[in-house]
């Protein structure tokens, strides 16, 4: 008994052994704000930088000409940050508007260097430049001299490799021309894209300048300390302009973006704030004891079903029916359904394509005008009373179809004879209740779906070729301004996943632009998006672009289901915190109660 | 019997090599064979941007010549640049994801052998009595559950219930539950291992003779016991890391863990086609060399072993 009595010793104190060497180096006396908003980024570089978490590190990081502050009565404003005001534009000769902004007094990077409009002007260009490759160098499409920029011939060599924007620094003034006067420029400086870099890194480390703590200097609220792939410390920059109102002197972003353990995390108090909850979840959170910390906000993005113009599978149906085919399939989808028992995070079903939250020029909202009537009620109606009339509505032009192609016939309310579709759509429990949902809904009327999930690159690539007949689609919008929607649907784009213009469909001659009937989609659509670009009347402006959005839904190929929202949990020690309708989180001005 | 010991190791370590460069051709290949690449996004970047970053990545070259650029870059243990992380090499990424992973599967190992040994040898020794009872029902219940189910109920016991330990893994404290998690498959293992050998060992002859002589009960199964009966656990070394490498990809994503796991999994659903050949390449020729040292060690501990 006493050999075994030591054998077990000899365990324990192994065991101890080794919990001792795993509790070495965290120090729990320590006050810091620990949140999360994502996994290890991809790149945390202004320029380079395309998504949400990334671009929240970068504001935190980094301060712009222009940012975001949460006002009095909790609104989210822009303000200056770099700039001590926000100019208005000055209309040039030539038909182009500058803008120029003046730099605060003293501005300097953590380091303690000084802060200058040249660096600002190199930022701006290295973010654009087809050399630097970023995913978001058309942020800076409106600036006079991107065109020259990122001109290519035809082996995509580029035409003016020499080209750069038209900003200029002189002394603590920058000026940036535009080609036209766009009205979300300060908004476009607010951007991540738009934040100063440091021109003597970058050039010394190349891309790796924003990878280490040690190089990744930035003139935000706070520097960064630590960066591994476990967290990325931020301490308050005292160089920072503002930093009076910087109160909490340690940022912890932790990395992570398992949903079940972020919840846990969030439960136990590592994590104060977590950006995404498991969906099963959202239900009893939206009830249970953590309800007043979790929120729901509006985000400006649309989830919506994209029909391929140049289906194979419906080739033997004119455009016309096809377009037809596409509205009736559209209306049978109860969206109320989809966003309360699929998304059951608020989401908002959506009745066009331009999503909530944008700005008309009065102040009002944009969706407040859609629909072809400008009364708001949008292309169909999403009210739950109206489903039953949307579903006859859409059994009578399949009729019609019927009728005119005697492809196949309707009886009983089922269509008897309608060649088979296929849904395809990625992998994710809520995209694939989506595509089960349709296909009982679809085949209620006879319709066979096949619903087919890929795996995500295989079906963007699926997707952006137009090898599809139905597809899952999503989008966020850049900035505020419905362009940042419609403009993705010319010919050209490369985010055309419905192939308008292309094939068969760019001889389809229905479209009207201007007057003239009967136009084909570059004659129209394209033209329309080209004049929404260079028109400076902010009121014909938005009317050019609710007559786009009347083209897009008109084909039936872009079909809404809801506007997204953003989930978040915040615990109620923090206070100070807001977020914007982009999804970005601001934490510089929280504090952390006791 | 020195220059026979030579001639294997240098063929093994041959064989080791052509494994590794087969493994390379064919994820190369199959990587390129799947659709999409890593520079799409739900928001695809303009023509001209995609071209630069083609050249930059030189996969706007055929596709033998990209091969073959890559042989040559990986003999010099150039792995490149990683195409979603911006800026970051793969050789960086991996090192650093193993840092962590390297030491959760060491510790893994060593609690596993170290546990094992002592419930086995216990076992044998109190064989038929209830202790033996108790460690052969613990062992055939942690053999039978995967480490993912395993991982699972320690993360509820110890985080949710009794918040004791936090569930993300990426502090030192919170590596205690991946390694337990991570352990007790190969532990229970060992434990059975080592408890028929050491039965086995206890019945032979020499041990009676030694008991006989009067040598004290401690240095017969220390001495004379374990050390005979430990062999056919080195022969399980081998199976046990890669047990381990391919759990840890599991246990590192329940629990958060910062290691290589996750590079494994991202890689290949972002087409970052250069950290997909670093991580598999990576994993691959550690699986080599560990199954490698576990033969040899075998042949030095047991030297009835024919190795020809």
């Amino acid at each position: 008994m006493k050999k075994l009595m030591s054998v077990l010793l000899v365990v324990a104190m192994l065991l101890g052994c080794m919990m001792c060497l795993n509790s070495c180096g965290t120090n729990a006396d320590e006050k810091v704000m620990t949140l999360n908003v994502g996994a290890y980024p991809d790149t945390v570089d202004p320029a380079l930088n395309s998504a949400v978490d990334g671009a929240t590190y970068i504001v935190h990081a980094f301060a712009g000409l222009v940012g975001y502050e949460q006002n009095d009565k909790g609104d989210l404003e822009l303000v200056p940050q770099c700039a001590d005001s926000l100019p208005e534009g000055v209309l040039l000769e030539d038909g182009k508007t500058s803008y120029t902004y003046t730099l605060r007094e003293g501005l300097k990077w953590s380091d303690g260097t000084d802060l200058t409009a040249e660096d600002f002007v190199y930022a701006w260009n290295r973010a654009a430049s087809p050399v630097t490759a970023a995913d978001y160098g058309y942020m800076f499409e409106v600036i006079d001299g991107y065109a020259e920029m990122n001109e290519t011939d035809a082996d995509g060599n580029l035409v003016n490799p020499d080209a750069k924007l038209n900003v200029t620094a002189d002394g603590n003034k920058i000026t940036v021309v535009l080609t036209v006067d766009v009205p979300y420029i300060h908004e476009l400086c607010a951007f991540p894209a738009y934040m100063p870099v440091r021109k003597d890194l970058v050039e010394k480390h190349g891309e790796a300048w924003a990878t280490s703590a040690d190089t990744y200097i930035g003139n935000g609220a706070y520097k960064v300390t630590e960066f591994t792939q476990t967290q990325m410390v931020m301490e308050k920059n005292e160089y920072f302009y503002n930093a009076d109102k910087v109160v909490t002197d340690k940022i912890v972003f932790a990395f992570n973006d398992d949903d079940v353990s972020l919840l846990t995390n969030y439960q136990s108090g590592t994590y104060l704030f977590i950006d995404s909850v498991p969906n099963d979840e959202i239900e009893s959170l939206k009830t249970g004891a953590l309800k007043d910390q979790f929120f729901i906000e509006g985000q400006l993005g649309t989830y919506y079903v994209s029909f391929n113009v140049n289906d194979t599978a419906l080739k033997g149906f004119t455009q016309e029916e096809q377009a037809k085919i596409r509205q009736a399939l559209g209306l049978i989808i109860d969206r109320n359904y989809i966003a309360e028992e699929i998304g059951q995070a608020g989401q908002v079903p959506a009745a066009g394509f331009v999503a909530m939250g944008l700005t008309e020029p009065d102040g009002s909202e944009f969706i407040s005008k859609n629909g072809v009537n400008r009364d708001g009620k949008g292309y169909y109606s999403v009210e739950k009373d109206d489903y039953t009339a949307n579903c006859d509505a859409a059994l009578a032009l399949f009729k019609e179809v019927a009728d005119s192609s005697k492809k196949f016939s309707v009886k009983d309310n089922k269509l008897v004879g309608f060649p088979t579709l296929t849904y395809i759509t990625n992998e994710g429990t809520s995209h694939e209740a989506i595509a089960t949902y349709l296909q009982t809904a679809w085949g209620a009327y006879g319709i066979t779906i096949k619903v087919e999930v890929q795996e995500w690159a295989t079906f963007l690539n699926t997707r952006k070729n137009g090898d599809y007949s139905i597809a899952r689609n999503g989008w966020l919008g850049d900035y505020n301004d419905p362009i940042s929607f419609l403009d993705m649907w010319i010919t050209d784009s490369g985010n055309n996943d419905t192939q308008f213009g292309r094939g068969e469909h760019g001889k389809y001659a229905a479209y009207s632009y201007n007057g003239q009937d009967n136009l084909t989609w570059a004659d129209s659509y394209d033209k329309l998006i080209a004049e929404v670009k260079s028109s400076t009347d902010a009121e014909k402006r938005f009317d050019l672009m609710h007559q786009a959005e009347d083209i897009l839904m008109e084909t039936g190929a872009i079909c809404p289901i809801y506007y997204y929202t953003d989930i978040y949990m915040c615990s109620d020690k923090i206070d100070g915190f807001f977020s914007s309708p982009l999804g970005f989180k601001y934490f510089m001005y929280a504090s952390l109660a006791e | 019997m020195n220059s026979k010991l030579a001639f294997y190791i240098v063929k093994r370590v041959l064989l080791a090599l052509f494994t590794v460069f087969l493994v390379i051709t064919i994820t190369f290949f199959a990587m390129k064979a799947i659709p999409g690449g890593p520079f799409l996004s739900e928001k695809s970047p303009s023509p001209a941007v995609t071209a630069q970053l083609e050249a930059k990545y030189g996969l706007d070259k055929p596709i033998m010549e990209q091969y073959t650029t890559y042989l040559s870059d990986v003999v010099k243990f150039d792995f490149g640049p990683s195409i979603k992380n911006r800026g970051r090499t793969v050789t960086d990424l991996i090192l650093e994801g193993f840092k962590t992973s390297g030491m959760l599967g060491l510790e893994a190992a060593g609690l596993a052998i170290i546990v094992g040994l002592v419930l086995g040898s216990l076992a044998a020794v109190f064989h038929n009595k209830w202790i033996d009872k108790i460690i052969m029902v613990l062992s055939t219940g942690s053999v039978a559950m995967p480490s993912f189910v395993i991982a699972t109920l320690l993360l509820l016991a110890f985080c949710v219930w009794w918040p004791i330990f936090p569930p993300n893994g990426s502090t030192s404290a919170g590596l205690v539950l991946p390694v337990i998690s991570l352990s007790l498959y190969p532990m229970a293992y060992i434990t059975r291992l080592t408890r028929s050998s050491m039965l086995d060992v206890l019945g032979q002859d020499y041990i009676r003779t030694a008991r006989a002589k009067g040598v004290s009960p401690a240095k017969v199964i220390f001495k004379h016991s374990l050390k005979n009966a430990v062999t056919p656990v080195i022969t399980y070394v081998g199976p046990m890391i890669a047990y381990i490498l391919t759990g840890s990809l599991v246990v590192e994503s329940i629990f958060s863990v910062p290691g290589i796991g996750n590079y494994f999994f991202s890689s290949i659903i972002n087409r970052d086609y250069p950290m997909v050949m670093g991580t598999t390449i990576f994993l691959a020729a550690l699986m080599v060399i560990m199954t490698l040292l576990s033969d040899i060690a075998y042949k030095i501990f047991d030297p009835r072993v024919d190795l020809s």
